[in-house]
This record gives structure tokens, C-alpha cells and sequence, in this order.
């Protein structure tokens, strides 16, 4: 084995692995960075004077307030100044105050995002399951009856407004067949349970209270079911068509020729090869879930992400809105850092050279 | 090698036609072909490219792209190979028909290590276990003489070269002992000195295990100290069918003469 003779006489001191994960981490924090610059810049576009946003009328009349604001985020210097002000106090955990809430932005992004969570990461795990088995069913039944079927009912999904289909699902449960409890994160008879993990079906088991957790799941329902159905159909055209070009490969007709069992062909060979495609998009796909679905979420009064940054932006909130973007570009970084750990372990070529 | 031609039959290919659906119906591929190998024997399929070849060892493995049309006769081993009945088909795939595919890189998994790719089978057909299928994998890879088979095991495709993958794949096709090895241009990415070792390590196999290899290549010229018969291809049909020396010495067909003709080195032609 020439090749693998020659690695060995000159092995790198470091693993190609370990180089390969701090060059993925290295970018990502660049990219992060760079997302604060280009939000800082953004924001600068919002019209309106930040100080009066910012504090309150009797704030305002206060010199000395005024000062002390002005002091703290650097207004009175040159905009490259401001900006790493702002990014000193990001550091230190201040994103600033909200002007629509009145409270710190960290502490509203603490409570908005388990709520964006709790819908996002049910409604993930779903689609994703179902998105690869139906893909799959589809892939191996190529131009057949259901195929064809699979492909109609995944356009349907897609084409069909996720407003719309919010509607049509609130509608259907509630309002015909009485089995949802309608919007919100739980019934006006139960007070949130005590924040530990912020996701309230597990916060309420963890305080004791069975009776909560089952109406907070009953609440959560609908708009996973929502979020679900739009995911899955993304993910089966997807997984559909990265399967379908490995169906074409050699390696896999190869397999059937050793007379391996079609099962293993299936998962062990058909599988592994579209699971690092797959991967990259279930993480794509899984980030803009955690931006915020502003249209399921405005629907079902659920207040997640997406309903605070709409309301951020309609009260032209600089703060909320520069707090947001850098929250929804850290996700988007840390899964692609992660799907990029997966695609490492997945593929020996990235883990081996 | 005996006399009687019935017992020494392992396959009999007759009047197979196979068609592919096309774009305007379907596109025959391969029309009439008939040919057999014995026990033992190095059969050769000589033709140019797009003649069939491939399309022939696809078929007896029921390799077909979905909606192909097969007629003719597949005996192998004394019994029709009936496509349909997949559990018989399971059975002959790899353990009584292996097959060496033509691009040896593109026919490797690249995120399965050659070990798992070279024992799968092995434990399907042999009902091996991990350790047994591994001790067999080192020895397989010995046999097409692969250096630190070891260490082979525990590597990935893309850390080899394609002489050296072809020996694995070799390898792998010989690991669930099947009686005929359909060997597709083994030796085409080759070079000349690789090739002979290739070679080599074909012809002691026939001796030592009694196997049986339909040899796929498109020069005339390689078949001439390997194979006993050969068979030439052009546009789907078998246009010669005679043992290699009378062929190579005297081509009937003008398309066996052309294909003789364009060999580069008259050195190897005997
Ligand atoms: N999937 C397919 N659908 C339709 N026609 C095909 C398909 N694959 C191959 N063919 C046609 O079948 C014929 C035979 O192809 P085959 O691969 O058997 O040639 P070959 O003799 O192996 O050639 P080469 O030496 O290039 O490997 C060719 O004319 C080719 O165009
Ligand atoms: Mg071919």
C-alpha cells in the first residue's frame, strides 16, 4: 500500500482530524464576529434617535442619565468606537435594553428561545425521521405509482403558506374536532412552571406537575404538527434526490452483486453514503427553525423567537433587533460547526486526509 | 479436463436478447448471444467499447438498470438462474457468481472500510464469524498480493491507488468462494507490469480452486496466454466464438481481424 506507506513515514504531528475540526472553529469564529459587525451596520439603518428609544421621559430630562447612557454604549464616539463598545458589552453578556419590553435583551432572548425550542426541536426530530424514511420509500420506488405520489404530496406541503396551513390545522383541531386547547404555551388556569430548562413540559415534571406538562405538550401540538408537515416536505424532496444519485453509484450495484440482503444494501451502504448530504441540510433546516417561525408562531400566539423579533422590528427596537440577528447567526454558526463534526466522523476522506 | 461436456458445464449463456428502455422505447442492447464456460475455464469476451460486454455480466446477475427486457436461456451449475426467484438469486450473487466491475474505484463504498467491504459477504454466504471473516480477508489480500493486508483492513478506499484497489476488489470477489469470477476489464487502468501480476494471480487461481473466470476486456492480444476460448463482441452480438489460439491464429470474421489489426504490440500476438 504505497500510499498509506508514505503516510505513515511522514505522519503530521498533528491528527489531520483535529487540524481539520480547529480550521471548521477558527472560521466560525470569524464568521461570528463578522455577523456582529455586519448587524451593528445594519441597525444603524433604523431610523430614530436610540437615546430617546432608549430610556424613559423622565430619563430623558435628566442630563446626567443621558450622559451616563450615552457613555456606556459609546454614542458620543465615532462609529467604529460604538462598535466595539457594543462588542465589549456582548462579551460581558449586556446586549442592551429592549425598548418594547423595558427589560435586558438577554433576559427576553432567555425566555423567547425556549418557547422557539420547544416547538423546534420536537417538530426537527419528526421531520427528520420522516423525511428520511419517506425519501427513501420514494427513492426506492423511482417513477412507480408511489413515487409519484410522494412527490405530489411533498410539493403540496411546500406550496401550501405556512400561514395558511397554520390556519387550516388550528381550524380542523380546535374549532371542528375540540382537541386542541388552542393558542399559547398553556391554559390560563396554570401559572409557568419554575424555570430550570425554560421548556415547560420539562419543568413541570421536573417541579412535580404532571397535570401542566400534558397541557403544555396539548398546547405545543399544533404548531409542531405545522412546522412538521412544511419540514418534511423540504426534507423528502431532499433526501429523495440525494438518494436517487447514489442509487446510480457503482458501489451500490457492487453490493447487490456480493449478494448482501437488500436491507443491508438499504442502511448500511444506500444510507450511510446520502446521510453526509442529508446531514448538511437537516442542519440548515433546523437553524432557520430556530430563527423563528413568525408566521406559525404569530397564528398559534406562540412566543418564540420569531413573535419577539417581529415585535422588535415593528417598534424599530435597535437593541431586540441586534440581539436577535446575533442570536439567530450564532445558531446558524454553532450547527454548521457541528454538522461539520458530523461530516468529519461520517466520511473517512475528511477524517483521514 | 473431461470429456463429457454436460457434467463440466458451469454456465450456459443461450439467445439471450436483453432491451433497455430509451427514451423512444426500448433499445436492444444485446440480441442472440450464446456462450459457455466449463469448470475450471478462462473464457474470454473480446469486443469494442459499447458492444455489450458489460451489459452481458449484468444480466447473468441480474444487474439490470429497472424496466430492462431479458428473453433467452441462464443455466448455472446444472439449474436454470431464474431472476425472479430472488432468494435463489441472493444465493448465486457473490457465492456462486462474483463479478470484478470495471472502474474499481467508483465500485468501492468510499465511507466503508475495505475491511467491513471485504467480510460482508463473506459472513452472509459463509456464515463466518467477525474473526474467522478477518483472518480469511488477510489471506485473500496475500493471495492478490497486497502488501500489509493488516493494515489494509483498517483502511479506506481513497487511500489506495486503483492498481491496488483492484487487487482488493479482487479480492472481495473471490472472498465468498464462487465458482465463476466474471473479471470486467481488470486490467484496463493497469499498468503493463501490474497487469501481468493481475494475470497471474487469475490463472494460479483456476488451477488452485477450480474456478471458473469469464474474462472481459477489449484486446484480443491479453486473452492469448490466459483464455482457452474466446468469444468476440460487436453491437450487442457475438460475431466469433472459437478456442484462442485458432481465433488469434485464424480470424474468420473481418471484425476479429480489425480488432487483431489495431493491437499496438504484434509482439504479444503469438
Ligand atoms: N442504462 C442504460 N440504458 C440504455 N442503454 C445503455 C445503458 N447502459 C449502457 N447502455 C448501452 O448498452 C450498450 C452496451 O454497453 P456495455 O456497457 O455493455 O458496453 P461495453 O462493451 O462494456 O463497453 P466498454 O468497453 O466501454 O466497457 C452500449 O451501447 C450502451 O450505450
Ligand atoms: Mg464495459
Amino acid at each position: 500500500m504505497t500510499t498509506v506507506d508514505t503516510g505513515a513515514r511522514r505522519r503530521p504531528r498533528v491528527p489531520p482530524f483535529v487540524r481539520y475540526l480547529a480550521r471548521r472553529l477558527a472560521i466560525a469564529v470569524g464568521l461570528l464576529l463578522g455577523s456582529t459587525l455586519v448587524g451593528f451596520l445594519l441597525v444603524q439603518a433604523v431610523p430614530g434617535d436610540p437615546v430617546a428609544a432608549n430610556l424613559s421621559d423622565e430619563a430623558l430630562g435628566d442630563p446626567q442619565a443621558v450622559a451616563a447612557f450615552e457613555e456606556r454604549w459609546g454614542l458620543d464616539e465615532p462609529l467604529p468606537v460604538q462598535y466595539l463598545t457594543y462588542l465589549a458589552n456582548l462579551v460581558q453578556g449586556d446586549f442592551g435594553m429592549s425598548q418594547h419590553t423595558g427589560r435586558p435583551v438577554l433576559e427576553d432572548l432567555l425566555d423567547h428561545v425556549p418557547a422557539t425550542l420547544e416547538i423546534a426541536v420536537p417538530a426537527f426530530v419528526l421531520s427528520v425521521l420522516l423525511g428520511i424514511a419517506i425519501g427513501m420509500f420514494a427513492a426506492l420506488r423511482h417513477g412507480k405509482a408511489a413515487d409519484q405520489a410522494v412527490r405530489v404530496g411533498s410539493l403540496l406541503g411546500l406550496s401550501t403558506p405556512p400561514f395558511w396551513m397554520s390556519l387550516l390545522v388550528l381550524y380542523l383541531f380546535f374549532f371542528v374536532l375540540g382537541l386542541s386547547p388552542g393558542g399559547g404555551r398553556l391554559s390560563p388556569e396554570f401559572s409557568p412552571p419554575p424555570a430550570v430548562t425554560g421548556l415547560y413540559p420539562v419543568d413541570a415534571l421536573l417541579a412535580g406537575e404532571p397535570m401542566v406538562a400534558w397541557d403544555a405538550v396539548q398546547h405545543a401540538a399544533l404548531p409542531v404538527l405545522v412546522l412538521t408537515l412544511i419540514t418534511t416536505a423540504t426534507l423528502v424532496r431532499f433526501v429523495r434526490s440525494a438518494l436517487l444519485e447514489v442509487l446510480r453509484k457503482d458501489y451500490i450495484t457492487a453490493a447487490h452483486a456480493k449478494g448482501l440482503p437488500a436491507r443491508t444494501v438499504r442502511y448500511r451502504h444506500l444510507l450511510r453514503a446520502g446521510l453526509v448530504q442529508i446531514m448538511t441540510m437537516a442542519g440548515l433546516t433546523f437553524a432557520s427553525m430556530l430563527a423563528g417561525t413568525v408566521l406559525i408562531e404569530s397564528v398559534f400566539a406562540w412566543p418564540g423567537v420569531g413573535n419577539y423579533a417581529y415585535a422588535s422590528a415593528s417598534a424599530l427596537d435597535r437593541p431586540a433587533i441586534l440581539g436577535v440577528t446575533v442570536f439567530v447567526a450564532a445558531a446558524y454558526i454553532l450547527i454548521n460547526l457541528v454538522v461539520d463534526l458530523l461530516y468529519g466522523l461520517a466520511d473517512p476522506r475528511i477524517r483521514l486526509s | 479436463m473431461s470429456a463429457d461436456p454436460d457434467t463440466d458445464e458451469l454456465l450456459a449463456v443461450e439467445n439471450l436478447a436483453v432491451r433497455l428502455p430509451g427514451p423512444d422505447g426500448p433499445v436492444p442492447v444485446l440480441e442472440d448471444v450464446s456462450l459457455s464456460v466449463r469448470r475450471g475455464e478462462i473464457v474470454g469476451i473480446a469486443g469494442e467499447s459499447g458492444s455489450g460486454k458489460s451489459m452481458t455480466a449484468r444480466t447473468l446477475l441480474d444487474l439490470l438498470p429497472t424496466g430492462a427486457e431479458v428473453s433467452g436461456t441462464l443455466r448455472f451449475d446444472g439449474a436454470e438462474l431464474d431472476h425472479r426467484d430472488r432468494k435463489a438469486m441472493h444465493a448465486v450473487r457473490g457465492h456462486g457468481i462474483a463479478m470484478v466491475f470495471q472502474d474499481p474505484t467508483a465500485a468501492m463504498h468510499p465511507m466503508l472500510s475495505v475491511g467491513r467491504q471485504l467480510t460482508e459477504h463473506m459472513r452472509v454466504h459463509l456464515g463466518l464469524t467477525r474473526t474467522q471473516a478477518k483472518a480469511r480477508a488477510v489471506e485473500l489480500l496475500e493471495q492478490v498480493r497486497l502488501p500489509d493486508p493488516e493494515g489494509a483492513l483498517r483502511s479506506y478506499p481513497h487511500q489506495f491507488s486503483g492498481g491496488q484497489l483492484q487487487r482488493i476488489a479482487i479480492a472481495s470477489a473471490l472472498a465468498a468462494r464462487p465458482r465463476l469470477l466474471i473479471a470486467d476489464e481488470p486490467t484496463t487502468a493497469l499498468d503493463v507490469t501490474v497487469q501481468a501480476g493481475i494475470l497471474g494471480v487469475l490463472d494460479s487461481l483456476r488451477s488452485d480452486f477450480d474456478l471458473s473466470v469469464l474474462f472481459i476486456t477489449h484486446d484480443l492480444g491479453v486473452l492469448a496466454s490466459l483464455a482457452s476460448h474466446t468469444c468476440v463482441f460487436q453491437h450487442g452480438r457475438v460475431v466469433e466464438s472459437a478456442p484462442t489460439a485458432d481465433l488469434l491464429r485464424s480470424p474468420e470474421h473481418p471484425y476479429t481481424r480489425a480488432l487483431l489489426a489495431a493491437r499496438t504490440d504484434p509482439a504479444e500476438v503469438p
